[in-house]
């Protein structure tokens, strides 16, 4: 019951980042490899604050402003020009592993190689049923929890979250019926690394102490749940979130914890076996689901 | 009466007709739909070269021509989603010659794709609200007029259009295209593929909604059909203009018949 305590965390971490790629990969249809590195911008940027002052929702403005801005970065500056001259999503793909590479690098640079300490004070324990928390984790739940929430009512309910499905739907006939689909599309990557900064700094929060790769060595975890979810389906990805989560620290229980993004990616793979179109049953398909 | 148009002034809407009365539109009335000399293709070869089109208010206007002949890359070339290298398109007075997409649904064109004209995962009242998004204020009202117009609509608001039939496909998407009252409605083969009874009830809105005011250019391979409620029709081949007149004449001309129309 611990270890499910433990997966509920991190299912929350990992929902929070995988939800962001799933709308960022069915509103724009390319595969962000740099991914990872809007959770280590966040990370970093959490830290950075931290140093400062202990205030919490600081600490997550600026994960969550630091991840913002490298995504609109990332759009206005890679995606977008290639997509305009119609780049393949290959040559996406490719270029979107550059960035990540050359950012890890530039991390590094300004961090340094070794682990930074970051950690808050938000650690007494709580005993809630057979869990036992402490302050951050019950904090990580409830905040993904109502972000989470947020993205569903937005996307189901607002002109905007609309036009965000049209989008995914059909770019060229959203454009006809006058959604500016560009503006949408940066939004969405906006929206993306908010979220993905977010979950960054709640994820080097959880682990006490993280370097330039701990975005990138995630991004198996992510694409995992993504996968396990349905690919580019937001509620999937919440669903397969959840399960990568409590399998991996469950299983961290009973078997080395250093194999847990191991578990991740055999849960990846026994999916792709037998249910390659994702959990999620096949009448919810579509778009942003 | 509801005037047409999205962000103009109802003065300069459909000239001078009386309100009551927009099918009335005399023969002389001006086009609304002006394309002159439109070279359109994809790439860089030409697929339509110098074609010139007129549709005027409450009139219906078809285009025919053979399979393959450019008359959907003229109508992605009028509604912007395509660009053309030569040639202008205008609405009235108003030059829209290679204006994004997004820009032209503003002037008062509404475009609808032959295919791939409905968001799958969207609801069919999204689809509906999405016609309306350039709109001002809530398009409540005109979703509850297009579900009188299309009574089938109704019973599926909340059901995503990707189960629809590919009737009730076609009418949404023609509602869609009408949510905006555009001064200027592009019907991609709007019966294409449709059973018999669907066809006639998707040519009985077709033409009720011309007696309510806008030019509609509409492209079918139904050519009889067509033709014959054509208050005027052109001829395309090769991606050139070939023939016009009014629509029941060219269908008299035995030679066209036997050439482009068959039997
Ligand atoms: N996306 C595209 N890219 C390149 N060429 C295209 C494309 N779509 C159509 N074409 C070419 O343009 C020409 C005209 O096609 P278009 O679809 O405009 O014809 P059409 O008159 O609408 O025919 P149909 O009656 O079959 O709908 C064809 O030769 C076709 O091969
Ligand atoms: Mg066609």
């Amino acid at each position: 019951m611990l270890g499910v305590g433990f997966g509920l965390v991190t299912a929350a971490i990992v929902a929070l980042s995988t939800v962001a790629l799933s709308l960022q990969f069915s509103v724009t249809r390319s595969i962000n490899f740099a991914h990872g590195e809007l959770m280590t911008i966040g990370a970093y940027a959490g830290y950075l604050v931290a140093k400062h002052t202990s205030d919490l929702p600081l600490q997550a403005i600026a994960a969550m402003a630091a991840g913002a801005l490298l995504a609109w970065f990332l759009n206005w500056g890679l995606f977008r020009p290639f997509a305009r001259r119609g780049g393949s999503n290959l040559v996406l793909f490719v270029i979107s592993v550059a960035a990540s590479l050359i950012l890890q690098n530039v991390f590094q640079l300004i961090f340094g190689a070794s682990y930074v300490d970051y950690h808050t004070s938000a650690t007494r324990a709580y005993h809630v049923g057979p869990f036992q928390w402490t302050t951050i984790d019950i904090v990580i739940m409830v905040v993904a929890a109502a972000v989470l929430l947020f993205m569903h009512l937005m996307i189901r309910r607002t002109k905007f979250g609309k036009a965000q499905r049209a989008v995914a739907d059909d770019i060229l006939l959203a454009r006809t019926a006058g959604v500016g689909a560009e503006r949408i599309i940066s939004l969405t990557w906006v929206l993306d690394g908010a979220i993905a900064g977010l979950a960054g700094m709640f994820l080097a929060l959880q682990v006490g102490s993280f370097t330039s790769t701990l975005g990138f060595t995630y991004l198996l975890v992510v694409f995992s749940a993504a996968i396990v979810g349905g690919i580019g389906k937001m509620y999937g990805a919440m669903l397969g979130s959840l399960v990568i989560g409590l399998v991996m620290e469950v299983s961290a229980m009973y078997i080395n914890p250093s194999y847990k993004e191991t578990m991740a990616f055999l849960i990846l793979v026994l999916v792709l076996l037998f249910r390659p179109q994702g959990i999620i049953p096949a009448l919810s398909e579509g778009a942003v689901r | 009466m509801p005037t047409w148009g999205v962000s103009v002034p109802p003065d300069v809407l459909q000239g001078e007709e009386k309100p009551g009365a927009p099918g009335a539109s005399s023969p002389s009335s001006a086009p609304t739909l002006i394309v002159e000399n439109l070279t359109v293709g994809y790439g860089s070869a030409p697929v339509v070269q110098d074609v010139s089109i007129r549709a005027k208010p409450g009139e219906l206007t078809a285009i025919v021509g053979p399979n393959g002949a450019g008359k959907s890359t003229l109508l992605k070339g009028i509604a912007g989603v395509l660009r053309s290298t030569t040639g202008s398109v205008r609405i009235g007075d108003d030059d829209v010659t290679n204006l994004v997409p997004e820009r032209i649904v503003r002037r008062g064109l509404s475009y609808v794709p032959q295919v791939a004209n409905v968001f799958p995962s969207l609801s069919v009242r999204e689809n509906l609200e999405m016609g309306w998004y350039i709109g001002h204020g809530d398009g409540k009202h005109r979703v509850e007029e297009m579900c009188e117009m299309f009574p089938a609509l109704r019973d599926s608001l909340h059901r995503p259009a990707r189960t629809l039939s590919g009737g009730q496909r076609m009418m949404l998407a023609f509602a869609r295209g009408l949510m905006l009252k555009p001064k200027v409605l592009l019907l991609d083969e709007p019966t294409a593929g449709l059973a018999p009874k669907i066809v006639e009830q998707v040519w009985s809105h077709v033409l009720e909604i011309k007696a309510s005011g806008p030019a509609i250019l509409v492209v079918e391979q139904n050519t009889r059909r067509s033709l014959r409620d054509a208050d005027w029709g052109y001829v395309l081949t090769n991606g050139r203009n070939n023939l016009e007149g009014p629509g029941p004449e060219l269908l008299a001309d035995k030679d066209l018949v036997r050439l482009y129309i068959g039997g």
